[in-house]
């Protein structure tokens, strides 16, 4: 491991945020708390972005993680009761025992592909793709994933607004009731 | 801006980074009681997964703009995936008056 290297330790400390937010968003009661954690979190693999020479993707991730996905959230989160109830104790801690379990066996199974069965070679020092090819590649090669991107967040902004639909004296529409159904 | 070459690949040290966001993902799915909470764990995962598609572009033999592209495709998903979710969790909340999990799991009342 080569420490003469500021980005060693640059990482190191990404990482060290990363986990920290994480450990804060699974294990706060206060989901308020848990979304301060959630934003620790993508400011940290913002870092990682910046780290391999992808600012793009970095300010994107702080603009649209940060700034629009995280209010959503904080909107769900004002709706509902902002924190959840306390379980009891021996039964709660096998449930996280149980939840650990559940997230350490598939990561670490892909861990074990990634370090033993297929180390990808390296192309040598990351390059910056400037801004100008970006846009290019995203408006002729990738056009089509650029469109149906669009079609996907128009489709679920019209599935968003009829979910929550009220009929004119405030009753909520559900497809079973203006079916007649109930 | 410099490259790093802290392990004999970078590219490993990105990708366990990236598994790591998908186990405290999974760790977060389970372990919550609320639909918000199960919404968190969905965004860190999702995060993982934009982590991992970029740095095998940008470290790997893989084209660059393209893992970088991608990575924006995701980040997308996952905007358009959080509008949906707050829409369900309303409509939950009114349903039922609370939005855990628990209560949305019967298939009738």
């Amino acid at each position: 491991m080569d420490f003469s290297d500021p980005a060693a330790y640059l990482y190191f400390f990404y990482l060290a945020v990363i986990v920290a937010g994480g450990l804060l968003a699974a294990l706060s009661r206060s989901l308020i708390r848990a979304l301060a954690g959630l934003v620790l979190t993508f400011f940290g693999v913002a870092g990682l972005y910046i780290l391999m020479a992808a600012p793009l993707p970095a300010l994107m991730q702080v603009l649209i993680y940060v700034g629009a996905v995280v209010i959503i959230i904080f909107y769900a989160v004002m709706a509902s009761q902002g924190s959840e109830q306390a379980g009891g104790g021996s039964k709660r801690k096998r449930y996280l025992l149980l939840a650990a379990l559940a997230g350490l066996l598939p990561a670490a199974l892909l861990a074990y592909v990634c370090l033993v069965d297929a180390p990808m070679p390296l192309s040598g020092d990351p390059a910056e793709a400037p801004l100008e090819e970006l846009g290019r590649n995203l408006l002729n090669e990738y056009f089509l994933a650029f469109e149906l991107m669009a079609g996907v967040l128009f489709v679920a902004m019209i599935g968003a607004l009829t979910l929550c639909r009220r009929d004119g004296r405030g009753r909520e529409v559900t497809p079973s009731r203006s079916a007649g159904g109930e | 801006m410099q490259g790093i070459f802290m392990l004999d690949n970078p590219l490993t040290m990105y990708q366990l980074a990236a598994l790591l966001l998908l186990a405290l993902g999974i760790f977060t799915m389970v372990c919550r009681r609320t639909l918000v909470g199960v919404l968190i764990g969905v965004e860190l995962m999702l995060n993982g997964a934009g982590l991992a598609i970029a740095a095998a572009g940008q470290l790997g033999p893989a084209s660059g703009s393209l893992a970088q592209l991608s990575a924006l495709l995701v980040m997308g998903m996952a905007a358009a995936e959080a509008t949906l979710a707050l829409a369900i969790v309303l409509v939950v909340l009114r349903r039922f008056g609370k939005a855990g999990t628990d209560s949305v799991a019967e298939m009738k009342r």
